[in-house]
């Protein structure tokens, strides 16, 4: 017999697939769209020379702009078949290397940010879902509420004047000092100073979303006789919260994870812009400004395979605890 | 007495063996390194065919990279690895004499060879910072003895083309079919007096070495770092001596600058912020040109918007601090109402009791396209031009929207910052061209006077002519320039009395940061 969990990421593949591809068209089409030349915004340089007919239209081929948009499409679909990503002509680089070095960046942020805004929305939620209407709940869902009506930009704006201008205790930008140190443990060290406000900005966008999911269950749970069972037991503290609601909220959080990851990946785009982190977000927005139609596409497909991927993995997790009930 | 003397004598000692301490190590040995910070970062790597394709990437790649010519500090000419040069009484002919003390930074000799190479391999795969079409053939007599045979004489010989070419290691680059995807450690191998040690893209880091024999002079620095980091920040990293130079300090932050202690050079940009012209549009006319300069109160628009930052502007073209300046006194259109009214009253343009004004029955309105650095002078420019009845329809735009709409033709009027450094041969793309930020002009007497200088047979000529020019500009107004905005760059007592190059480096590019500052 095949395992329930094969199926269900048989039959999430092939919708997923589907997205997958209507994206790489979206992503072909929509910059060019845009209004701007980018052979014409790479020379925009008024201490550059004109380029004569020939030059601009080898140029042209060189930006993988030959001929028309379906000729261009073949080409890159056909590129994009064997894995190759096309080359960046004003970064000097091929985009999959371009990506190697920025993608672990992003990541960094993320794999840091998603335990913490995971463990402190199910504390919170269900230390307030626990007993509604007290001290604590009014307290923390007050400023849960506070923290959800922020932008994730907005966030990261005013922790970066808090803690890297005004109380400058952290570094401001970047994700290494100007000279990183040779020894690998000083590195380290600042590498996770410089992730900490970038990290924060982007746990405070996701934090209220499972803090309200936690805190509408652990109320539900409070009412089934299980955990009054185990209340009446005399089972509290810290097995009580993990054990009994923790274990029972795993399965929600899972499934609420699967559809905030597009949240989280849009969200860590603004949080690097802010805190200039070379990450993949501003590899996007200066693709987007120098219309690097190549490197916009690449950045925008690797980053929405990886999004596709984890979100069909969590899915298929999810479904199948579900059922299991 | 002695019990009190005793803590304050020692107090004193201990200050002094401090003050001590801190001039030793001031003092001891050349200076280590010399960090530059830019505010932006990631200029490419610093290869010729590989660097951002604007004035910055530009010159960090001069600090790698030597060209046959080089600059004095007050701009002129002076040898570099051409050590001397003839130049035919036809112009036709230029004798090239190379520096044979002059090295590869991988230890090879650099030889006439490698410049008659670069010649014919920048004729295949164009470098669009310098122009070899016009050279013929460049032919090699000697080791050290190039022979350049040109199309047609050229002005800007020197000034141009010798100026701002890089010579490329023939040993490296022969065998580079694609240099633009050649971004390997050799393709950083120059000549010039530093090298390139590291090079971090995602952090906008480089790390250039001193090149130890460099034949020019010994580099004054061991290291030379250039970092990405934010005004505000480079501010604090100077106060903490971490950093030594801000290489574009907003000119509005000098005063914080000299707070910090730093020391602070500051010259006009010469990137005047132009109004454009249709010319394929109504502007083709030079009356309603002249009617518009005069609506416009330039001196007011300037304290509203640029406060201290920058001063008007001359109509010439070219502005004061560079060496083609004309001595003479352009018009500057002084801010009269009447004399716009007469002009566009003579144009058949009409004024109707609401005050505005009508062609042919309808309300004028003006499209105005501005880049987003030039918003608040669009704004103001559009309540002056309001104030005197022209309405104006204000978009301003991100850069690639700019320029495919400029380049469209859909516009009446454009503001923006354009360059007017660099060798004069510039005026030739940058009055008459098709770029984006060209003037787009096509009149027959100033272009008669541009070709004539780029084939002026002597530097006194030249000038002649580009007087004329700047008169026949003034009087034309393909673009009005409005404002010559200040640059400011602040640095500490590692380096001495900078100054930006008077007419821009090389390509012109106005900077205060030119290769010569960082060799003894």
């Amino acid at each position: 017999m095949v395992p329930p969990i094969l199926i269900n990421l048989l039959s999430g593949l092939s919708v997923r697939l589907l997205v997958f591809f209507l994206l790489v068209l979206l992503v072909f089409f929509l910059p060019r769209l845009l209004p701007g030349d980018p052979v014409a915004i790479f020379l925009s340089s008024d201490l550059s020379r004109d380029l004569s007919g020939s030059e601009a239209v080898e140029l042209r081929s060189q930006f993988g702009l030959a001929g028309g948009w379906l000729q261009q499409l073949g080409e890159y679909l056909s590129n994009l078949i064997v894995g190759d990503l096309g080359y960046s002509v004003p970064h000097a680089a091929p985009v999959s290397q371009l990506l190697k070095t920025a993608i672990p960046w992003t990541l960094l942020l993320i794999a840091c940010a998603a335990p913490l805004f995971l463990i402190a929305g199910a504390a919170g939620g269900i230390e307030a879902g626990k007993a509604p209407g007290a001290l604590f709940d009014r307290v923390a869902t007050g400023t849960v509420t506070v923290i959800a009506s922020i932008p994730p930009f907005t966030a990261a704006v005013l922790l970066l004047l808090a803690f890297g201008i005004l109380w400058p205790v952290l570094p401001a930008g970047g994700a290494e000092p100007l000279f990183p140190s040779d020894n690998p443990l000083q590195r380290d060290f600042d590498v996770a100073r410089h992730a900490v406000l970038p990290v924060l900005a982007l746990s405070l966008h996701e934090v209220s979303r499972f803090y309200f999911l936690a805190r509408g269950e652990a109320i539900t749970l409070s009412q089934r006789p299980f955990i009054i069972n185990a209340c009446g037991r005399g089972i509290k503290g810290w097995r009580l919260r993990a054990a009994y609601y923790g274990r029972s909220l795993f399965p929600v959080f899972l499934a609420r994870m699967s559809d905030s990851l597009t949240g989280l990946f849009g969200a860590v785009l603004f949080v690097e812009i802010v805190f200039s982190y070379p990450g993949t977000g501003h590899l996007i927005y200066n693709a987007i400004l120098d219309r690097d139609y190549v490197l916009l596409q690449g950045a925008v497909i690797v980053m929405a395979g990886l999004v596709l991927l984890l979100n069909w993995i969590i899915d298929a997790v999810a479904t199948s605890l579900a059922r299991r009930g | 007495m002695h019990l009190i003397h005793q803590p304050l004598v020692r107090v004193a000692a201990a200050t002094l063996a401090a003050l001590l301490l801190t001039l030793a190590a001031a003092m001891a040995g050349p200076v280590g390194q010399l960090v530059i910070t830019d505010a932006r970062g990631d200029r490419g790597m610093l290869a010729p065919y590989i660097h951002g394709k604007n004035g910055i990437g530009y010159l960090y790649t001069t600090y790698v990279f030597d060209s046959l010519l080089s600059q004095k500090k007050d701009g002129d000419v002076t040898p570099a690895l051409a050590k001397r040069w003839t130049i035919s009484r036809n112009g036709l002919v230029c004798d090239i004499y190379i520096d044979l003390r002059a090295h590869w930074h991988d230890g090879e000799p650099v030889t006439a060879e490698d410049a008659a190479f670069t010649f014919s391999y920048m004729q295949e795969h164009p470098y669009v910072f310098a122009d070899v079409r016009n050279v013929k053939e460049a032919k090699v007599l000697s080791h050290d003895h190039l022979r350049l045979q040109l199309k047609k004489p050229d002005a800007g010989l020197l000034t141009g083309m010798l100026l701002s070419m890089p010579v490329l290691p023939k040993h490296v680059y022969a065998d580079i079919v694609e240099p633009q995807r050649f971004a390997e450690p050799e393709a950083v191998i120059g000549s010039g007096p530093y090298k390139l040690a590291d090079y971090n893209k995602a952090q906008g880091r480089y790390v250039l070495e001193a090149n130890a024999d460099y034949y020019l002079g010994a580099p004054k620095f061991k290291r030379i770092a250039i970092v990405k980091m934010a005004t505000d920040a480079a501010l604090r990293a100077a106060k903490a001596d971490e950093i030594d130079i801000i290489s574009y300090l907003p000119p509005e932050r000098l005063e914080q600058a000299k707070e910090s202690g730093l020391n602070v050079v500051k010259a006009f940009s010469n990137h005047s912020v132009r109004l454009g012209f249709n010319h394929s549009g109504r502007f083709g006319s030079k009356d309603l040109r002249h009617a518009i300069a005069y609506a416009i109160n330039r001196p007011a628009l300037i304290s509203t918007v640029y406060q201290e930052t920058a001063d008007v502007a001359d109509t010439g073209f070219f502005q004061e601090a560079s060496p083609w300046h004309s001595d003479d006194v352009h018009p500057s259109y002084a801010f009269s109402p009447r004399k716009a009214a007469d002009l566009l009253t003579a144009k058949g343009w009409s004024r109707a009791e609401d005050q505005l004004w009508y062609m042919d029955g309808e309300q004028v309105v003006l499209r105005v396209l501005a880049s987003k650095r030039e918003t608040k002078a669009a704004k103001v420019l559009a309540e002056q031009l309001e104030t005197f009845g022209i309405k104006l329809d204000v978009r301003i735009l991100e850069r690639a929207a700019l320029q495919d709409s400029l380049s469209e033709g859909n516009y009446d009027l454009a503001l923006y910052a354009s360059s007017t450094l660099g060798d004069p041969n510039g005026i030739l793309r940058r009055v008459f061209g098709k770029k984006w930020a060209s003037d787009g002009y096509s009149g027959k007497k100033l272009r008669a006077l541009a070709d004539a200088q780029s084939v002026a047979t002597s530097r006194q000529q030249r000038q002649d002519i580009l007087n004329k020019f700047q008169e026949v500009y003034s009087q034309e107004l393909p673009a009005y320039a409005i404002a010559n905005p200040y640059m400011v760059t602040a640095y500490n007592d590692k380096l001495s009395s900078l100054k930006f190059m008077p007419g821009g480096v090389a390509i012109g590019v106005p900077s205060a940061l030119h290769k010569s500052y960082l060799v003894d």
